[in-house]
């Protein structure tokens, strides 16, 4: 379909300067194309007939040839000899490391902080330093207190238990809506 | 998943891996065999892909010892995620979206020190910019060293996401898909990009042309 849309707007005429190629993003492909000499041969015959009648296109064409060409100095150095030692160096060191470095690494891998595992270490660990800090709790104490303590934390508990699955429900959507990884 | 040692020849076993690996051509089915504990298809795929991503990373930063330093945080990442990896993309297109996403952020950061190297000048481990065969002569080196000095400079102008589509484009020769999936953005904007881009060059640099 694409293609078949290339091919109608290469076999239009257009006057100079009014060429709609050197405009529309999709024709901005075509024009890249073939002045790199990527576009497909039977576009670029098409395309070749146009530029007969577009010196628009056929300036653009010359001029994008000319820079392809000129973008060829800027060339790459060669890659250090002990490059590969270095990185099995780096991945040597990691196996050794702590634990907790390698989790860490392992959520950041890819570019990108996973948060997902983290979620019930969190959970644990705050539920831990809850206990902790608030050892009444957990201890038995008078049927009075008893029930206002456990209605007041249940309440917490609940508000806090909700606001958690709405947390992991964003994260989801957001997830689904960009791919961790592509 | 066992270590490979940093000399392949001294390790035994790793030569029957390779031969027998080597035949896969895919990058993604060697992926999954470096998920499954297999340290020779890691090897090839670092084989493979570390002069693509190095260049890639020079190109961007314009500094050898750095895009060195970013190449190896692109394939420790890489191997970090062996065990979580699926390939529901191409290879290549994660691999730089890794690479384009820590080039870019060094160069947010700032801390990017710009490329002064000569074309004599040798790096720090005694290696020289790639320069054919044959010895040039002493005015063929100097107009080579003002073009490169120039286009450089005309391609480090460009705003980050430019320059990386034009590095990926012209240099790494990628797809509009991939260079999309390592930017992500969608191909109609990598279009642009590169339209703008090469547009701003073909400004910049017409006295080469």
């Amino acid at each position: 379909m694409a293609e078949v849309s290339r091919k109608q707007a290469m076999k239009r005429e257009f006057q100079f300067n009014e060429c709609p190629l050197l405009s529309s993003e999709e024709s901005a492909g075509i024009l890249l194309d073939y002045s790199n000499r990527r576009l497909a041969p039977e576009l670029a015959a098409i395309f070749e007939q146009h530029m007969e009648k577009c010196p628009a296109c056929r300036g653009f064409a010359e001029s994008q040839r000319a820079l392809w060409n000129a973008l060829d100095a800027f060339e790459a150095m060669p890659v250090s000899q002990d490059f590969d030692r270095r990185l099995w160096a780096r991945i040597e060191r990691e196996h050794q490391g702590s634990w907790w470095s390698r989790i860490w690494n392992r959520m950041t891998a890819g570019g990108t902080v996973v948060w997902r595992p983290a979620i019930p270490v969190a959970a644990v660990l705050l539920a831990a330093v809850g206990l902790w800090m608030h050892p009444a709790w957990v201890s038995v104490a008078g049927p009075d207190a008893s029930v206002a303590k456990v209605g007041s934390i249940e309440a917490e508990q609940i508000e806090t238990a909700l606001e958690d699955m709405d947390m992991l429900r964003q994260m989801d959507a957001a997830e689904a809506v960009s791919p961790q990884r592509m | 998943m066992s270590l490979p040692s940093a000399q392949p020849s001294s390790e035994t076993g790793v030569h029957e891996d390779v031969t027998a690996v080597a035949s896969l051509e895919r990058d993604a089915e060697l992926m999954l065999r470096v998920r499954e504990g297999c340290s020779a298809s890691f090897r090839i795929l670092l084989e493979r892909h570390r002069a693509p991503v190095i260049h890639f990373l020079y190109r961007m930063v314009q500094n050898q010892a750095i895009a060195e330093e970013l190449a190896q945080d692109v394939f420790l990442r890489v191997y970090r995620s062996r065990s979580t990896y699926e390939p529901t993309a191409k290879f290549t297109t994660w691999l730089f979206r890794i690479a384009t996403h820590l080039a870019l952020n060094r160069l947010r950061d700032g801390k990017h020190e710009k490329g002064q190297q000569s074309l004599d000048t040798e790096v720090a481990d005694g290696i020289a910019r790639q320069v054919p065969d044959k010895v040039p002569s002493v005015e063929q080196r100097m107009v080579r060293e003002v073009r490169f000095e120039e286009v450089r400079k005309a391609i480090e102008a460009l705003p980050e996401k430019q320059r990386a589509a034009v590095v990926m484009h012209k240099y790494q020769e990628m797809e509009y898909t991939q260079i999309a999936g390592a930017l992500s953005c969608s191909e109609s904007a990598v279009k642009s990009l590169l339209f703008r881009a090469y547009e701003t060059l073909r400004s910049r640099l017409a006295h080469l042309a």
